[in-house]
């Protein structure tokens, strides 16, 4: 439910009309994320925009929604070598790193999956349109495979369920096969966020230790925290892009061919809410359990 | 010797116990009027109530003479049934710290007293508790618990009359009250057939070959303990843990006391313990700087000193060692002096000169040249902090004259000759002068870098003026905590952002506790985090997550909500801000 591209300057910055649809296109709620290459990216739209000649006002505006995209749709970290000083080049090296979606640029090549933004109609990457909601089989492998790259570019995850049971298989399996997508990435702290409902604090730490540690990979932490019951009631994953709704829950059902769960892709504001309420938990004064992977 | 962890309860608007996080710099953020402050406060109140036995204060010292109004403005709610309790956790790190082995180290082998010393502890937790006694209208310490190396030790407590404190509790099993000839000792109770405590059966069967088998197996049959073993002990709790907790203990539990009655339980186990009381003040403080007095006298005395001397090395040193700590540190207020055209250095500053800081330009009059180059680097470089002022050396060379007053035709006429005589000195630079050198005088002076000029403290721009003291502070502490509210004060975010660097570029051992507003200052400190990550960071020191805390405290329901903002390896935070960032952010990206 989301795709990350390289996007090449040239191409956007080739008229007011290509840069009013990247800025348009490119937000994570839109389930489109850009790669930062180069990796100051923003300092180096800012340089394109002033030879833009924009007035002040429309300059503010297309710095407000390029600051936007930095905030929540960029994704940062890649290393480029410094020999490579075209941006076609430093696109596909980190391409060729990160299995990008596409790279969007002024010119097409089949090979590379490189496409020309000036006439998408004739060449567009595969799923380049999204659905916000999609519906798949309550089971874990299809609940994980749903969101897997979110979380392979997440660099933290919030895991809400205010009825997460560590004792339980149909909580821990779609758990490990969340994890499992997590630990291609670079995130190495998944943090739940559940209720007493299920469980108290002893049968947390009990079920963390006994039956989660194990199955954890080497180095990754999960840490959690006990909410008060009225205090969470949905259920959602959350990461500093992307957020996800699970509407009927993040456990597997018992009959999962017969009940489908909608994951539904929040809009940014909603995200952004849910993160920061969750932020609020602290782990040396809020008695967090913490575990790591051996 | 850093300060790790500062924990609050009922002190100001800190309701619930919450626990701040201390790092080489740490960063604390929040809106205003939260309980930033009081953080430091609590710092100083606790360093008044060690210096000065003053758990009522009026005023604290250390803020300059800040009033606080006493304990009944300092307990959350201004409710004086509540207690106060401030926890400070602190690492010696490379310091050695109090000790009071004197007769032990002349003695221990002679009399057979082979204990290790409690003070080479590494980590600390002290927890002070302050209440209000309605019999004496005062505040006072009611209990001193100490935990060494993230281990229980003792807790001391006192009424509320204050006429008798006691260690009601001391964790004989910890491993710096255990003898070194432990392992003997306990060898000796198992082969002689005496009742070995419970919580040390596995120790002494480990030592004596045996293996305890699962209880499951126990239950299914195994036998155990083996039969085939003569002498075999009894394990009780009524018995003693090591050959200290018989001295302290044995003479004193007489049989109508070998009951309950003084059995405690401390983490995993019960022992018995007698309270003992102790020479205190203000309720259940020892004497800071002295070996612990209590009425325990021994068999002979040189037993009864070492006994002494165990107990003050846990229950004394570390206090000192904080103390001594909370000595070494500063704290540079808001709003900093500038000052005035008539300002002169005082010799002699103290620690409360600082939180105007004043004692800054006290400290940088008398500075050796060393301090005066760092001083100047930082200020004046393009890398650093760039103020367009550096430090000069100011050479002055006084000339005079002297001539009768019947010799004087006009004073004009004694000028012009005083002067062909230097101009005719400098030129033919002729090594006998024909009038007198009184003296030449070596002053360091601020240097205005823009017009060439020295220039006195009070001409520098407010910004400088609100600055240097925290750059001096910088430069000049080696040890302790450098405490500095608002440090951007009238700075440029330039500036702001370059203040980041001068907190993490320092090769001494100090820490930084920065109260501040500034997005820029955390925003450089991530960047650099960033680039240590990517091999980028063209700095000397390379700062990584660990090396800074970001806290930030939140109002609510309960009193302050401490909030750690974790730092990611690529310098992001794990957790969404709760206030907007600057557009400054993405120029540090």
């Amino acid at each position: 439910m989301l795709r990350e591209y390289a996007v090449d300057p040239d191409a956007i910055y080739r008229n007011l009309d290509t840069l009013h649809r990247f800025v348009t296109d490119f937000n994570a709620e839109n389930g489109r994320v850009v790669s930062a290459i180069p990796r100051k990216w923003l300092a180096q739209q800012k340089n394109l925009i002033k030879g833009l000649q924009l007035g002040p006002v429309a300059k503010t505006r297309v710095l407000g929604k390029l600051e936007k995209i930095n905030d929540v749709s960029l994704i940062n970290g890649y290393t480029i070598p410094a020999q490579l000083v075209n941006w076609i080049d430093q696109a596909l090296h980190v391409k060729n790193g990160a299995n990008l979606n596409a790279i969007i640029s002024t010119q097409v090549c089949a090979q590379n999956q490189i496409y020309d933004y000036a006439n998408m109609f004739a060449h567009e990457p595969n799923h380049w349109e999204i659905d916000k909601t999609i519906s798949v089989q309550r089971v874990a492998a299809d609940m994980a495979n749903a969101i897997s790259h979110s979380l392979r570019l997440a660099t933290c995850v919030y895991y809400v369920d205010p009825y997460f049971t560590p004792s339980d298989n149909r909580f821990v399996a779609p758990l490990m096969a969340f994890i499992q997508k997590i630990q291609q990435g670079k995130t190495k702290i998944v943090t739940i966020h559940t209720t007493d409902k299920n469980c108290d604090r002893a049968g947390f730490i009990n079920g963390l230790n006994l039956i989660i540690k194990p199955l954890l990979p080497a180095g990754l932490t999960l840490k959690l925290f006990i909410w008060q019951r009225p205090q969470i009631h949905d259920r959602y994953i959350l990461t500093k892009n992307v957020g996800y709704s699970f509407g009927h829950g993040l456990d597997e059902a018992e009959y999962a061919a017969a009940l489908n769960v909608n994951i539904d892709r929040l809009g940014e504001s909603a995200r952004k809410e849910q993160f920061r309420y969750f932020s609020a938990k602290d782990d040396l004064n809020d008695n967090v359990i913490s575990i790591t992977g051996q | 010797m850093r300060i790790t962890k500062l924990s609050l309860t009922n002190f100001k608007s800190f309701k619930q116990t919450q626990t701040v996080k201390f790092a080489p710099v740490t960063l604390l953020f929040g809106p205003n009027s939260v309980g930033k402050s009081t953080v430091l406060m609590a710092l100083a109140y606790l360093q008044q109530i060690l210096q000065k036995r003053q758990c009522n204060p009026q005023r604290l010292d250390v803020l300059g003479g800040k009033f606080i109004g006493g304990f009944k403005n300092l307990v959350h709610g201004r409710d004086l049934a509540k207690s106060i309790k401030i926890a400070v956790e602190f690492d010696k790190q490379k310091y050695i710290g109090q000790s009071y082995n004197e007769v032990i180290d002349l003695l221990a082998h002679e009399l057979n007293f082979h204990h290790n010393s409690p003070s080479e502890f590494q980590t600390a937790k002290l927890e002070f508790e302050i209440s209000w006694s309605k019999a004496l209208n005062t505040a006072y310490i009611s209990s001193y618990k100490v935990w060494l190396d993230n281990e229980f030790v003792a807790s001391l407590s006192s009424d509320s009359g204050l006429k008798q404190p006691i260690i009601e509790n001391l964790n004989y099993l910890h491993p710096l009250l255990l003898p070194e000839n432990h392992n003997e000792w306990l060898e000796e109770q198992f082969d002689d057939g005496y009742k070995v405590h419970t919580a040390l059966e596995g120790k002494s069967l480990g030592l004596k070959g045996f293996e305890k088998p699962h209880w499951r197996d126990i239950s299914q049959g195994e036998t155990w303990p083996p039969e085939d073993t003569e002498d075999w002990p009894d394990f009780t709790d009524y018995s003693f843990i090591s050959h200290l907790h018989e001295l302290l203990n044995d003479n004193r539990l007489t049989s109508k006391y070998m009951d309950d009655t003084y059995i405690v339980e401390s983490e995993n186990a019960k022992y018995w313990h007698i309270p003992v009381s102790f020479e205190g003040y203000v309720g259940a403080l020892p004497v800071i700087n002295s070996v612990l007095k209590t009425p325990i006298d021994l068999d002979n005395d040189p037993q009864t000193a070492m006994v002494h001397e165990v107990l003050s090395d846990a229950i004394v040193a570390p206090l000192d060692d904080l103390l001594s700590l909370l000595e070494s540190s500063l704290s540079i207020g808001p709003l900093r002096n500038i000052p005035d055209a008539t300002f002169q250095a005082n010799p002699y500053p103290q620690q409360s000169d600082w939180h105007n800081g004043i004692a800054a330009w006290d400290v940088l009059a008398q500075a050796d040249v060393e301090l005066l180059r760092k001083v100047d680097s930082w200020i004046s470089s393009k890398d650093h902090l760039d103020l367009g002022y550096g430090i000069a050396l100011k050479v002055e060379k006084q000339f005079a004259e002297f001539k009768k007053v019947s010799s004087i035709d006009n004073h004009e006429k004694v000028e012009k000759q005083l002067e062909s005589m230097i101009i005719e000195d400098t030129f033919q630079k002729e090594t006998k002068f024909t009038f007198d050198e009184k003296n030449t005088h070596y002053e360091y002076a601020l240097w205005d870098a823009d017009n060439h000029i020295d220039v006195r403290p009070s001409d520098v721009g407010v910004g400088v003026s609100q600055l240097m003291p925290l750059v001096v502070a910088a430069l000049s502490r080696d040890k302790g905590l450098v405490a500095v509210e608002q440090p951007e004060l009238h700075v440029h975010p330039r500036i702001q952002v370059a203040i980041g660097d001068l907190l993490t570029q320092l090769d001494n051992s100090a820490s930084f506790l920065i109260e501040t507003h500034s997005e820029h200052l955390i925003l450089r400190l991530l960047r650099r985090v960033r680039e240590t990550h990517f091999n980028e960071n063209p700095l000397a020191k390379k700062i990584t997550a660990e090396d800074i805390s970001v806290v930030y405290l939140n109002p609510s329901d309960n009193g302050v909500k401490v909030i750690h903002y974790d730092v990611t390896e690529d310098g992001d935070f794990t957790k969404d801000w709760p206030q907007g960032f600057f557009e400054e952010r993405y120029e540090e990206q």
